[in-house]
């Protein structure tokens, strides 16, 4: 068995792995995590079908410029509902560092060689 | 073991110098000079709050060394953490695995924080989990491990990057006798077998031989460093458990007004 770790390890392609794990360790509890991936699902599904069908006859936007033609409320909210998608998903994911630090996985992480402000 | 100074760093898989470390208005670490050669296994023994999980914090960079020097294979922790960090392999104390993944999802995670390729990390995780005996489970989630055979992952995932120092931190805490034998005898074959320095930190004598490499610690304080023999010699006993508690009790009557 080798001793000394091969140094390519470290360079460009090192870097790169180690995102790539990070970022794959990220997806899989994402998607092990049923609850948590049905729940990013339905808050924008209610607003988009249930909220936006409801009020689509007394919210749309009346025909003003910019606009040539009469909008539908579920069209005016979708953009809105994308990045409420992204706002609460990215704090979702953020709180897998808290999760992180509390099992002590964390602590995996700070032992990588590569430098701290890496991470 | 100890005599620290003559050989080069490079020929310690540790190296500890000098190290003093406060919390605050307490003093953690007073001093501590110690040092592990390749291929030896050195025992860190000390009570509960001897400063044991503070020496490895400290050595695995997790706290900062504000006074004192840690080598790793002669490479200094705080200046070239790089060199020194991908020489070393941590057992914590406490469970550090990712219990929603499978245990060889664990290792190619780990693998990959040190910069291993997928392909490389799967070849790798496959021969460290044979290593432990635990090659049939490596689909299998780590929340549905027993204790002792998740220490063995957590083994196994030290070894994965190939380290030539291996810190263990009450590595057998919460295994039963046997387990805790096992976990044990694994190690001290690793390091006949890859000539890995490890160091066993336990405040457990029985998890102790007599002719084992001792650095006891007590208070943040180095009280012994030597081996068995000379530890019975200077307590005047026989028995190693007498020896630590005569010692310990001594350092603590010394430390009274």
């Amino acid at each position: 068995m080798s001793v000394e770790v091969s140094p390519d390890r470290f360079g460009l392609a090192g870097y790169a792995t180690c995102f790539a794990g990070i970022a794959w360790r990220e997806v899989l509890r994402f998607l092990h995590q049923r609850e948590r991936f049905l729940s990013a699902l339905v808050r924008p599904l209610v607003w988009l079908f249930i909220f936006a069908a409801g009020f689509r006859q007394v919210l749309g936007v009346s025909i003003i410029p910019p606009y040539q033609t009469y909008v539908l409320y579920e069209v005016f909210v979708t953009p809105g509902l994308v990045g409420m998608i992204q706002l609460f998903n990215a704090m979702q994911t953020s709180l897998s560092m808290v999760y992180d630090r509390e099992t002590g996985v964390m602590r995996t992480l700070l032992l990588s060689p590569f430098p701290a402000a890496f991470f | 073991m100890t005599p620290p100074a003559s050989p080069p760093p490079e020929a310690y898989a540790l190296h500890v110098s000098g190290l003093t470390h406060r919390f605050g208005q307490t003093l953690a670490l007073d001093n501590v000079s110690l040092a592990v050669p390749r291929g030896a296994f050195v025992v860190l023994l000390g009570p509960n709050g001897a400063g044991k999980s503070t020496l490895f914090a400290l050595a695995t960079r997790l706290y900062d060394n504000v006074s004192g020097e840690i080598r790793i294979l002669g490479h200094d922790v705080r200046r070239q953490p790089m060199a020194a960090l991908k020489n070393l392999g941590v057992v914590f104390q406490s469970r550090s695995l990712d219990s929603d993944l499978s245990l060889q999802q664990n290792l190619i995670y780990h693998a990959s924080l040190h910069g291993i390729p997928r392909r490389e990390a799967k070849h790798h995780a496959a021969r460290a989990l044979a290593t432990v005996g635990l090659a049939e489970r490596a689909g299998d989630k780590v929340r549905a491990l027993s204790g002792g055979q998740a220490r063995r992952v957590e083994i196994a995932r030290a070894l994965l990057h190939e380290p030539t120092c291996l810190l263990l931190d009450e590595a057998t805490t919460g295994l039963d006798v046997a387990s805790r034998a096992s976990v044990l005898a694994m190690v001290r074959g690793l390091v006949a077998e890859r000539a890995v320095g490890v160091l066993w930190a336990t405040h457990l004598v029985d998890e102790v031989d007599e002719e084992d490499a001792i650095v006891l610690l007590h208070k943040g304080r180095v009280l012994f460093n030597g081996h068995g023999p000379a530890l019975l010699a200077l307590a005047e006993t026989q028995s190693l458990r007498t020896a630590f508690l005569r010692l310990v009790d001594n350092a603590r009557g010394g430390a009274a007004p």
